[in-house]
């Protein structure tokens, strides 16, 4: 496959951004290869209602 | 080929935090990872040598990266020099964030992040005035 492109005048304006969190990328640029894996979870069962037992307590 | 420049007029930000990067200039590789664990408890409390080790597999699960190898012949005409952008603001960055300005080559960001909530048992607190009737959850 062939691929080309043309690329013409870029011009931003201003740029307000409240917040960039959990290995995001902000670019200002070109770039040749981005891969992006994000993985959220908050199954049903991360309601833990009860007695508060410490997460794999050590020792 | 002649790679563009990029041309920011001015940054600012408050935080930049967790191992989040500002990067100004050309780069080659970048790799960020964040893993988050959030817990909220209804009680104040912690034990300080909780979650050193995650039992959970969204942290060992093995991210998928295929390697870029596609038969893409590509060409790029960069007809002006430069990419522009006025002022940039940015209140925060955090978790292994990365901002850059400037030409980058590879980029590999991964994120993981778990949230856990933790309430008292109602039944528990059936005297106390927050409580829901016959410790029944809503």
């Amino acid at each position: 496959m062939e691929f080309n492109v043309t690329n013409c005048g870029l011009h931003v304006g201003n740029i307000e951004v409240l917040g960039v969190a959990s290995a995001s990328l902000f670019l200002i640029g070109d770039a040749d290869t981005i891969q992006l894996s994000s993985a959220f979870d908050t199954p049903a069962e991360s309601l833990i209602i009860g007695a508060l037992v410490p997460f794999t307590p050590q020792g | 080929m002649f790679s563009r420049i990029s041309r920011v007029k001015s940054f600012s930000s408050q935080t930049l935090s967790f191992s989040s990067t500002l990067q100004i200039g050309d780069c080659t590789y970048i790799d960020g990872h964040s893993e988050t664990f959030a817990v909220q408890r209804e009680a104040e409390l912690f034990w300080g040598n909780e979650a050193d080790v995650l039992p959970y597999p969204i942290f060992y699960s093995p991210s998928v990266f295929l390697p870029v190898a596609e038969d893409v012949k590509t060409t790029f005409i960069n007809n002006h020099p430069f990419i522009e952008t006025g002022n940039v603001n940015i209140v925060g960055i955090s978790a292994s964030s990365v901002i850059a300005v400037g030409n980058i080559r590879h980029a590999r960001m991964r994120s993981r992040v778990k949230h856990i909530r933790q309430l008292l048992d109602r039944q528990v607190d059936n005297n106390s005035k927050t409580v829901s009737s016959n410790g029944k959850r809503e």
